[in-house]
């Protein structure tokens, strides 16, 4: 074998006064080779890229080594490599974009930078991008997540880099435009010849593009291997825990009963243009609804009309037993203890200056339920409800962990006794241990307590395995519905069959 | 770290000036008023006892400066907290209220500010006479302005946040959300810009007083020294110099403790 554009050796990173992040990272990359990074969040992979391009804080300690192209890769060769033989890619497209400068303008003058001019509409044919003429004179907020991220790498390619590092790129994308970025990156890999150092935490993704895996944990490497050794024989036991907990099973039975939800021609809108349209469909009392869909498809607009926390109009909706809309003061109050919401994002589920008692008491104080002491021992019923030691009450959400401030967040949906959950990509945010632990719950208080649920979702793994029946959007419309087993294994409309193919579950 | 070290450097310059302000005057024998027949218009020094100088008719510079500089910090922090009251209540309820209520909230404030402040001020003084209250309510009436925009603004930001939604669809009203979550998750936000209220409180009172609109004599405030000391430049500047680096050092302080705690919240809220 030739010798490895990249490699690194004994790599040990440190933050300034913090503990090391990496120990004894080693690991090489061949030209054309995709090397994926795997891990949780908190193993120490942003900080491998980071590393890789000298974007380190000031203070932190360093020590290994790290050869490109045959030499080493100290301070003065990354600055130099930067943005030429080595470019890199984020999660966030949106931020890294200039949102006042035309697409157009900001990668032209990339390419000029690399003495390439008038190449731009060549550039994001390249990417994908057919129509380039008109996303050229576009600005970044015109685009879709998909096409920002691909308009990065067309920026990335500018300089014709022999290194690209994709750090999370799909992270924030729903799974038909990550499925495109990641054909892309894949073609751009064979076509350009391409090495990738593909940093992600998504196992689907990293099936689908990488030929080696290196699987990190806590700061060191747990296990390395090629994909199909790393897929089929797990070779280290946190390779296996992750494995099964990206095996979520299979769906449940249909539920039959009476009906708790009932929505029919259902209207909404969403920053004034309509996001929901002739929305209709039953829920049986007990049942699991997944919503899923492409962004933008109106998944989240439906959970935020269920809660009456926006308007919509319909020809009928019946939410637990009453139409909010026509509910008014105390009425819609007493309404509001029957169903509940739980929200994607943990960073700000939690009021950041409650504690976890104070946040699980608010909906015991908002409808005079019991006294302090009846208050406090409810808090401990919920914190167990939701296994979560009671010893948490007292603090607050800076010091939990985002699964930790989920399941508070659960727990305080679950206060007032609610027959509907709503949960609105309420595991997304989790790395894949965490959400594993969480559908669990949800699916045993669905049990215990007879909840309805109604989980909105663009992971349909995670929909297969908690619910009886799903429900297609696009663009507003529903495309698709019935019991999730039936759906799954015969899509009948072509979005449907799009959305399981780029999340690996299309029928076989 | 750095911003630690602005925060001390803030904090103390700011101390130092208010502490100067509240014991410096009994320091020296002479009151404010009294006047020194024996010395008048005398340069600065140590032999005669007065420190800074005196004025054309031998009051004291040092005292003085140092009882102005009280009278403006107080009528300062007055109308800053005036400002930050008004401010925090209108701008909060606006923005956590939101649609058509924080629209019309905010084009009455709009109307408010196209009025010529100043203009309405000095006929207020005019018609009500020159009090110490009227003075402090009229510039906190100006700062709360500023103030209630911007915390309009921060308000519809935490309003859509996934936990004031969520105590919203466990049946919390508008009182609850304003007194529980967006009020109180303000007040780092609130108490930054207190800081910048204040020293432009300060400005515009030593602005009102240096054109003799501010406190009656024999109170005397910053802005009424500067009118003082611009007569007597000719003939002994410091009476204006005095006064003129109080104030400087002053508004610096505040500058440097708004940036200082701006940064503060920046990192704890990252």
């Amino acid at each position: 074998m030739n010798a490895p554009l990249l490699s690194a050796h004994a790599l040990r990173i440190g933050y300034r006064d913090g503990p090391d992040v990496l120990h004894e990272v080693g690991f090489d990359l061949a030209a054309g080779e995709c090397l994926a990074v795997l891990g949780e969040s908190g193993s120490g992979k942003s900080t491998i890229a980071r590393a890789l391009i000298g974007l380190l804080p000031k203070g932190t300690r360093c020590a290994g080594e790290l050869r490109f192209d045959g030499a080493p890769l100290d301070a003065a060769r990354i600055a130099a490599c930067r943005g030429r033989d080595i470019a890199m890619v984020f999660q966030d497209a949106a931020a890294s974009l200039h949102p006042l400068r035309r697409i157009g303008a900001q990668l032209d003058e990339a390419l000029r930078r690399a003495g390439n001019a008038c190449a731009v509409v060549a550039a994001l044919r390249e990417v994908g991008l057919d129509d380039a003429p008109v996303l050229a004179a576009r600005y970044p907020h015109e685009l879709s997540g998909g096409q920002r991220q691909r308009v990065m790498i067309a920026l990335a390619l500018a300089s014709s880099p022999r290194l690209l590092i994709a750090d999370e790129v799909t992270a924030a994308l729903d799974p038909l435009a990550a499925a495109g970025v990641l054909d892309l990156l894949d073609r751009l890999r064979r076509e350009r010849g391409l090495s990738l150092l593909f940093i992600s935490h998504d196992l689907h993704a990293v099936r689908r593009i990488a030929d080696r895996v290196l699987l990190l944990r806590a700061g060191r490497v747990d296990a390395s291997a090629d994909r199909e050794t790393f897929f089929a024989a797990a070779p280290s036991e946190a390779a296996r825990d992750l494995l099964a907990a990206a095996r979520r099973g299979e769906a449940p039975p249909a539920v039959i009963g009476e009906p708790i939800l009932q929505v029919v021609a259902l209207q909404a809108d969403y920053a004034r243009r309509p996001a929901l349209r002739e929305v209709s469909f039953v829920l049986p009392r007990g049942a699991a609804l997944g919503v899923v869909g492409a962004s933008g498809s109106g998944k989240s607009t439906l959970a935020r009309v269920l809660l009456a926390l926006q308007r919509g109009h319909a020809q009928t909706l019946r939410v637990a037993g009453a139409d909010p809309f026509l509910l008014t003061g105390s009425a819609r109050k007493a309404w509001r203890r029957r169903v509940q919401i739980v929200f994607q994002d943990p960073g700000s589920a939690l009021d950041p200056r409650f504690s976890v008692a104070d946040s699980l008491r608010e909906p015991l104080r908002l409808h005079g339920l019991g006294d302090v002491a009846a208050q406090r021992a409810t808090v401990g019923e919920l914190l167990a409800a939701v296994r979560l030691d009671v010893a948490l009450a007292d603090r607050r959400p800076h010091a939990l962990s985002g699964g930790q401030k989920q399941r508070v967040a659960i727990a305080r949906a679950l206060a007032l006794d609610p027959e509907v959950l709503v949960c609105d990509e309420a595991v997304s945010a989790l790395d894949l241990s965490v959400q594993a632990g969480i559908l669990d719950l949800l699916r045993d208080l669905q049990r215990s307590r007879g909840l309805s649920l109604v989980f909105v979702s663009h992971d349909l793994e995670a929909v297969r395995a908690l619910c009886d029946r799903v429900l297609v959007l696009e663009g507003g419309r529903v495309v698709e519905q019935g019991d999730t087993r039936s759906v799954f294994a015969h899509p009948q409309h072509a979005h449907t069959r799009a959305l399981l193919a780029a999340s690996g579950l299309g029928p076989t | 770290m750095a911003g630690d070290r602005r925060l001390r450097v803030a904090v103390g310059l700011f101390v130092l000036l208010a502490a100067a302000s509240l014991v410096g005057p009994w320091l020296r024998p002479f009151d404010a008023w009294h006047t020194d027949w024996a010395q008048l218009q005398i340069a600065p020094g140590l032999a005669h006892g007065h420190w800074l100088g005196s004025d054309a008719i031998g009051r004291d510079v040092f005292v003085r400066t140092l009882l102005a500089g009280r009278v403006s910090l107080l009528l300062g922090f007055g109308a800053g907290l005036v400002a930050l009251l008004f401010g925090l209540a209108y701008g909060a309820l606006a923005g956590t209220l939101g649609g058509g209520a924080e629209r019309a909230m905010m084009r009455a404030l709009d109307v408010v500010s196209a009025l010529p402040f100043l203009l309405i001020v000095v006929l207020l003084l005019t018609l009500f006479g020159r009090s110490a209250v009227l003075l402090v309510l009229a510039v906190g009436a100006y700062a709360c302005i500023d103030l209630a925009r911007m915390l309009r603004a921060e308000a519809a930001r935490l309003r859509v946040l996934p936990f004031v939604q969520a105590a919203r669809a466990l049946g919390a009203g508008p009182w609850w959300l304003l007194t529980r979550h967006i009020g109180p998750n303000q007040l780092g936000f609130a108490f930054v810009y207190l800081s910048l209220a204040v020293p432009q409180a300060i400005l515009v009172e030593s602005f009102l007083s240096f054109l003799g609109l501010g406190l009656d004599e024999p109170s005397v405030s910053l802005g009424g020294l500067l009118a003082e000391g611009v007569q007597e430049l000719e003939d002994a500047p410091w009476v204006l110099l005095a006064p003129a680096t109080f104030l400087a050092l002053l508004l610096i302080a505040f500058t440097l403790l708004g940036d200082a705690l701006r940064a503060r919240l920046a990192v704890r809220s990252a």
